[in-house]
């Protein structure tokens, strides 16, 4: 990252309890700049998720601030926290759980677009009228055939519901995508076919990414740089090709040498 | 004959309503007798080929006001689910995805109210409000708008931290869209299996109410109230209560086998 005014996103001094005592995050700060992919590795329960969460308000940090674009993420409330909410959007874990059974693919792809209709991302602006050729296309950007529109997730494999699970994590063009483990519920022969598509999708559309995973060599294909967690605190962050160097924490190692072993 | 009743539950239950229905539509036509009409002259007569049923103590052409009955317990059965329907899935819509004070205070009025048996409750009001009709269906609403209010809340508590929920939040759809969307689809199967149930408890409260003079007043041919109106000739002439009696049963087993038939096949796919 070269200058300071390329950053998307500031975190500064983030914490977060649950219910009074859990301490899932304690005084985490970083940064993420455009394009970039931030990798986020640590033990279960070491807080990713819970970054997640706060990052997409779906819970409130008791101390701490997320400026996005400028804008303080923590302190918006009502239907400007709802506008803002297109420019940070997420991919799941489990694609099964993240789609409502009961709705159509095309129900599910277009949610998002519906919500916003004065919003018109560049890879849609010629369609922006035809909400079916919108959710065809992007169908189409993560690899699926359009007819499968009117399909129901049960009739879709857990790669292909991931499919559509980002389809609509893209469908706003946001600034920045979660994925929070996008491949941990998927069968090993699918897992580097969505690595791919995030890969290819972020190069395509510009999108920055906080890229959270177990799958230690799957956070350093995606990443540019590597965050490390530990019960809710920062143990250290780097850029991705210095995964191995030596200088890494002692943590850090452990974690690396768990995959390699 | 239990696999056949459990299999095909759901379709006799139909079946009974449907019957209910086609006696209420084309009942008057088929029957050439004024269900309200008094003739001294004909008083307890036996079934023949006039009265297919008899004749009750008036000279009342006794299956004219049986299905004159239906189309009573058909109405108020329907205007007291609606109601306790219309009042019990919002207040559980929005004591669920609210939560907090919202849900405290509405829980706080549910408890007080299961507390006590529905019966004893519905008893209380249609005797303080006094002997009328309308009073028990006031009485069955008040009671029965929780049992909705409480399956809803409890559904919607546990999808609404899914992460198809949560997918919608993130995606800008707003609170109550989701609700509506997301939400009510979920809770709906187990809301009409309870209403199917319920109806018949309705109807039966309807007619035990009305039995012991709280509701349905004479000449009103309810069959509660025609039970009652019988009882004083039951060693004479029992078939008098009988006829209104079969009825109430008939009517009442169909909406529970069509409640448990709902059940059980919701039980089986989980969705439909
Ligand atoms: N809703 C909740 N209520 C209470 N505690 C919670 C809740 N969600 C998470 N926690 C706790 O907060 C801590 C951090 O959880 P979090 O889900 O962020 O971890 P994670 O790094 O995502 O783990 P995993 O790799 O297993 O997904 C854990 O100790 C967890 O038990
Ligand atoms: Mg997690």
């Amino acid at each position: 990252m070269t200058a300071q005014t390329n950053h998307l996103l500031t975190v500064s001094n983030l914490s977060m309890r649950y219910n009074k005592h859990v301490q899932a995050l304690s005084g985490v700060s970083f940064q993420i700049g455009t394009g970039e992919c931030l990798g986020v590795v640590g033990q279960s329960g070491s807080g990713k998720s819970t970054l997640a969460r706060l990052l997409l308000r779906l819970d409130q940090p008791d101390e701490g601030e997320m400026m996005l674009l400028g804008q303080p993420l923590h302190k918006l409330k009502g239907e400007a926290l709802r506008q803002w909410r297109r420019h940070v959007q997420i991919v799941f874990q489990d694609p099964a759980a993240a789609l409502n059974p009961r709705l159509s693919i095309y129900q599910s792809v277009m949610e998002p677009l519906n919500n916003y209709p004065q919003v018109t991302p560049v890879f849609l602006r010629d369609i922006r009228h035809s909400p079916r050729e919108m959710a065809e296309r992007l169908l189409s950007m993560v690899g699926l055939p359009p007819e499968w529109l009117n399909r129901k997730p049960h009739q879709l494999s857990g790669g292909q519901k991931q499919r559509v699970a980002i389809a609509r994590g893209i469908s706003l063009q946001p600034d920045l995508l979660i994925c929070d483990e996008p491949t941990a519920s998927l069968d090993v022969s699918v897992q580097a076919q969505i690595l791919n598509l995030l890969k290819d999708l972020q190069e395509q559309l510009g999108m920055s990414y906080l890229f959270i995973s177990h799958d230690i060599a799957a956070v350093r294909f995606m990443s540019n740089r590597i965050l490390v967690m530990k019960e809710g605190q920062l143990v250290e962050q780097f850029d991705a090709d210095q995964l191995l160097a030596a200088e890494r924490h002692p943590y850090t190692q452990q974690l690396v040498q768990a995959v390699t072993a | 004959m239990a696999g056949f009743i459990n299999r095909y539950a759901v379709w006799i239950g139909l079946g009974v309503w449907l019957l209910l229905a086609v006696m209420t539509l084309l009942g008057p036509y088929l029957i050439p007798h004024d269900p309200l009409a008094v003739d001294m002259g004909k008083r307890l007569q036996t079934a023949d080929a006039t009265h297919w049923l008899g004749t009750d103590h008036f000279g009342r052409d006794v299956l004219a006001r049986l299905v004159a009955g239906a189309k009573i317990t058909l109405g108020l059965t329907l205007v007291a689910i609606s109601a306790a329907l219309l009042i019990g899935v919002p207040l559980g819509l929005l004591s669920g995805y609210v939560g907090g004070v919202v849900d405290a205070a509405v829980m706080r009025v549910v408890d007080a109210l299961v507390a006590f048996p529905d019966f004893i409750i519905a008893i209380s009001i249609a005797g303080i409000l006094g002997p009328d009709v309308t009073h028990v269906v006031i009485a069955i609403v008040l009671v029965k708008w929780i049992g909705y209010a409480r399956v809803v809340r409890g559904t919607v508590m546990t999808e609404k931290g899914k992460a198809y929920v949560l997918a919608a939040r993130v995606a800008g759809t707003p609170g109550v869209k989701t609700i509506f969307r997301h939400l009510l689809p979920q809770a709906l199967p187990e809301v009409l299996v309870l209403a199917a149930l319920d109806m018949g408890k309705i109807i039966l409260m309807i007619s035990a109410l009305s039995y012991l003079g709280l509701g349905a007043q004479p000449p009103m041919p309810e069959w509660g109230a025609m039970l009652n109106d019988a009882k004083m000739m039951f060693q004479t002439h029992p078939v008098l209560m009988i006829y209104p009696g079969v009825a109430i049963f008939l009517v009442v087993l169909g909406c529970n086998l069509l409640g448990d038939g709902l059940r059980d096949r919701l039980d089986a796919r989980g969705e439909w």
